[in-house]
């Protein structure tokens, strides 16, 4: 048992003994329990993989021209550009009065100045007054991003270039219409949607951005009419007013003021002076309006700063706290004289307890409605059934390349060793699996059967040219050995390099596929090839 | 036995123009077979590559656990008012293809309506997202292949060599395509990864051949065998391990795979070890000629 003492087995076995480590197989109630993390397809759940209704354009406008046409029709008179400045614009009409000086701010949301009753100056940019259109045109959140080195505008909600273009009728047109939300817009539905769960207590449900463009849900052990609601139901957000300060580990009783759907506008965190970082959010008038009187009824707004700071107004996502301060002393008076009209400031103090609340007070809704456009569901049943069915090919598998072998040979001596290092090779794969967490799914067990396959076929070149002709001589053996490695390197560097790009693929539909495969060709020429060779040579020399 | 075979019929005494020849002819009728559907517009015969679920878009729900009645098709249709849903039987139980207006969890809950005990797995592939596999798909056989065909130039660094490890796999893939055409396999995600394990399969016997008859020293004939002898084996390991995993599984697309890789590899038998085998020989007769 001298080859025992040989480094490449030594590792081998240290190898598998690590993976073993990872992989954890434990056996209760006659289910065979592992760390392995094994795809939707195999564990018995749910997926679901959404879409992100919105688009980015790209466009030529004459801004100034739409805005001319929006004054127009509000003023129902002519109205001339009197003169246009890279940051002003002055219109001009006749006999502006003080109320239609009103409802052009107010209609139009634009900060109009009026230096005599006959000009109309505004301060402006044309990608500003573009996005100002869009939004009022699309009622949508629209804003520039920048996508792969261009700027685009991103209009969050489903629509068509022709619809677009129809706004701006001669004014404008799209020249670039990419029917895909932003990379950050998906990146941040991810998230809310994730942090929806986490709320839930549905921690091990996996969201994942696929690709730039879709977003992955996979649950494990739900069904799909469950899964569905999860994701698609917004959570259930409430603000409500606390009656008296909470003692150590105690609960205070809290009144209910609005809900999420009262509120109508989250800004991203901003850092007023002196204040620390805080969200702005506006609710609609109905909720401002009901927010006010039960400021006042609950006294959350009472004159007292200690009656004030003893009524809270807290936030709750699905009925778990997430802020909770009192109001500060000039919006308590605000809302007691009557002039507070729903923009408001919930201020954390950092910026990350900031971007947090901004999330919980947009899970009420999601930036984009997202669609669905694939989904499915297996029965845990036939999950394990699977799973049975894999171990046992993969058993099989080893077992009839051993009689082949064998049949080749007619050496038994050579089986032995071989078989073990391809199931050890299959360990070690998965074993790598479960030391980075990656999930099994079909696309990666395939690439486990390929590692066997190549596995197998590089050992069976080292036993051929160990095994031909008489020398029995160890130094000779070697030496055979190392011209067996000359033909394994080409072929694993082929493959690997074929399979790289995959790896790094956007879908990574056969992501799996490809690390798998890289892993275990990486496996085999460090570890198992090496530790095969010695042992080969040893049992021949036996 | 192996060896004993190739003794007795000696590869290298074979007239290279037949061990050419006539897997070319075989390859040309599968990739006439496989490539005019592909490029001719409209084309609407037989022998077109069928795409799965996967890449096409669809519902799909399939029942295990119980025997279902031929009558179910009519059943849906007249439930949910649609003519083209489609009821087969598989290894897994029956397959229920509907059109992707169908919801999933409707069309579930029926059919447990009327099978209580069934297990249903079901899926659901919008088109737009079909069409975004087609692609990825699409770009990943390419990219391999591109990736391969560069290690193997760098590796032998002399056209010939390279270009017949390359026309090999190129050849694999073709005929493998050609099966999967003739028995109705059809291309989906899983089978995409079965034709990426063919480039690899198919570069391995390849640069063992190339390797062991232009690298080695030795008569051509006794090269030719030991490459023969160890390659087949390793073939026949790869395909005794595919074909259990073939009669273990029943899950659809692990015996897709299998399937795919079966074909393949007897193409691989047939191409590296007439085509190639028969090219280069003929290459290193003509290269000892000079």
């Amino acid at each position: 048992m001298k080859f025992f003492k040989d480094f490449r087995v030594l590792a081998l076995i240290l190898a598998v003994v690590i993976s073993l480590l990872a992989i954890r197989p434990t056996y209760t109630e006659g289910e065979i329990q592992t760390n392995l993390k094994f795809g939707i397809e195999l564990a018995g759940g749910s997926f679901i993989r959404l879409a992100l209704e919105g688009c980015m354009i790209q466009m030529e406008a004459d801004a100034d021209a739409v805005l001319l046409q929006e004054v127009e029709a509000i003023l129902q008179r002519p109205v001339t550009i009197l003169s246009a400045t890279e940051e002003f614009i002055t219109l001009q009409s006749t006999g502006i009065t003080g109320g239609e000086q009103e409802s052009l701010k107010e209609d139009l949301g634009l900060p109009f100045t009026f230096p005599d009753e006959n000009t109309i100056r505004l301060e402006r940019s044309e990608d500003g007054l573009i996005t100002w259109f869009l939004r009022k045109k699309t009622n949508a959140e629209v804003w520039k991003v920048e996508y792969q080195g261009d700027e685009y505008f991103e209009i969050r909600t489903g629509i068509t270039q022709e619809e677009i273009e129809a706004f701006f009728g001669e004014n404008g047109r799209v020249t670039v219409y990419l029917d895909k939300v932003s990379p950050q817009t998906t990146k941040e539905t991810r998230k809310i949607i994730e942090n929806k769960l986490n709320y839930l207590g549905l921690q091990d449900i996996k969201v994942r951005v696929w690709g730039e463009d879709y977003i992955m849900v996979d649950m494990a052990g739900k069904s799909l009419q469950e899964a569905r609601d999860i994701v698609s139901k917004p959570g259930k957000f409430e603000i409500k007013i606390k009656m008296g300060k909470a003692e150590e580990g105690e609960e205070v009783e809290a009144a209910f003021v609005v809900s999420g759907a009262e509120i109508s506008r989250v800004d991203p965190p901003s850092n007023p002076p002196g204040q620390g970082w805080g969200v702005p959010f506006e609710f609609t008038d109905n909720g401002a309006q009901i927010f006010a009187e039960k400021c006042i009824e609950y006294r959350a707004a009472d004159p007292d700063d200690t009656v004030r700071e003893s009524h809270e107004v807290a936030m709750y996502l699905d009925d778990i706290e997430v802020f909770s301060a009192p109001i500060a002393s000039e919006l308590a008076a605000n809302i007691r004289n009557g002039t507070y009209r729903g923009h408001q400031v919930a201020i954390t103090g950092t910026y990350e307890k900031a971007r947090e609340l901004e999330i919980h007070l947009r899970a009420g809704a999601l930036p984009v409605k997202p669609k669905i456009v694939g989904e499915g569901e297996t029965p845990p049943e036939l999950g394990r059934q699977f799973m049975r069915q894999v171990i046992q090919a993969l058993i099989g598998a080893v077992l009839a390349v051993g009689v082949i072998i064998y049949v080749r040979y007619r050496y038994p001596r050579i089986v032995l060793p071989l078989l073990a290092c391809a199931f050890s090779e299959t360990v070690v794969v998965l074993g790598f699996a479960a030391l980075i967490g990656h999930q099994l799914d079909l696309p990666s067990l395939a690439g486990v059967i390929a590692t066997l396959g190549t596995g197998v076929d590089q050992m069976v070149i080292i036993t051929d040219e160990v095994v031909r002709g008489e020398v029995r001589r160890m130094g000779g053996l070697l030496q055979r050995v190392s011209r067996a490695f000359s033909i394994i390197f080409v072929s694993a560097a082929t493959t690997i390099i074929a399979m790289t790009p995959l790896a790094y693929m956007q879908l990574g539909v056969l992501r799996g596929f490809a690390i798998i495969t890289i892993a275990g060709i990486f496996i085999g020429i460090l570890i198992t090839r090496p530790a095969y060779g010695r042992l080969v040579t040893y049992v021949l020399r036996m | 036995m192996l060896t004993d075979w190739l003794e007795e019929i000696d590869p290298t005494q074979i007239d290279h123009r037949k061990m050419i020849g006539l897997p070319l002819v075989v390859i040309t009728v599968f990739v006439l077979m496989v490539g005019v559907p592909l490029f001719v517009p409209d084309y609407a015969g037989p022998f077109e590559l069928q795409l799965g679920m996967d890449l096409q878009g669809g519902t799909l729900a399939v029942i295990a656990g119980v025997d279902v009645d031929p009558s179910l098709k009519e059943d849906l249709e007249t439930h949910f008012n649609v003519h083209s849903i489609e009821v087969r039987t598989t290894q897994v139980g029956t397959a229920v293809e509907a059109p992707a207006e169908i919801d999933l969890v409707d069309l579930e809950a029926y059919i447990k309506g009327i099978y209580p005990d069934a297990e249903i797995s079901t899926s659901y592939i919008g088109p737009t997202m079909g069409e975004d596999l087609q692609r990825q798909a699409r770009n990943a056989l390419i990219i391999a292949f591109i990736g391969m065909t560069i290690v193997v130039f760098i590796a032998f660094r002399s056209p010939l060599p390279s270009f017949v490890v390359i026309l090999s796999a190129l050849s694999d893939m073709a005929m493998a395509v050609g099966f999967m055409v003739i028995f109705g396999v059809s291309l989906e995600l899983g089978t995409v990864a079965a034709l990426l394990m063919v480039i690899g399969y198919s570069v391995d016997s390849n640069i063992l051949l190339t390797t062991k008859l232009l690298k080695r020293r030795g008569t051509l004939k006794e090269k030719v065998r030991g490459a023969m002898s160890t390659g087949i084996t390793m073939t026949l390991t790869t395909i005794a391990a595919i074909f259990s995993l073939y009669i273990i599984s029943t899950h659809p697309v692990l015996d897709a795979i299998a399937v795919v890789l079966l074909f393949a590899l007897c193409a691989d038998l047939m191409n590296t070890w007439m085509l190639n085998t028969g090219i280069l020989m003929w290459y290193l007769k003509r290269r000892g000629r000079r």
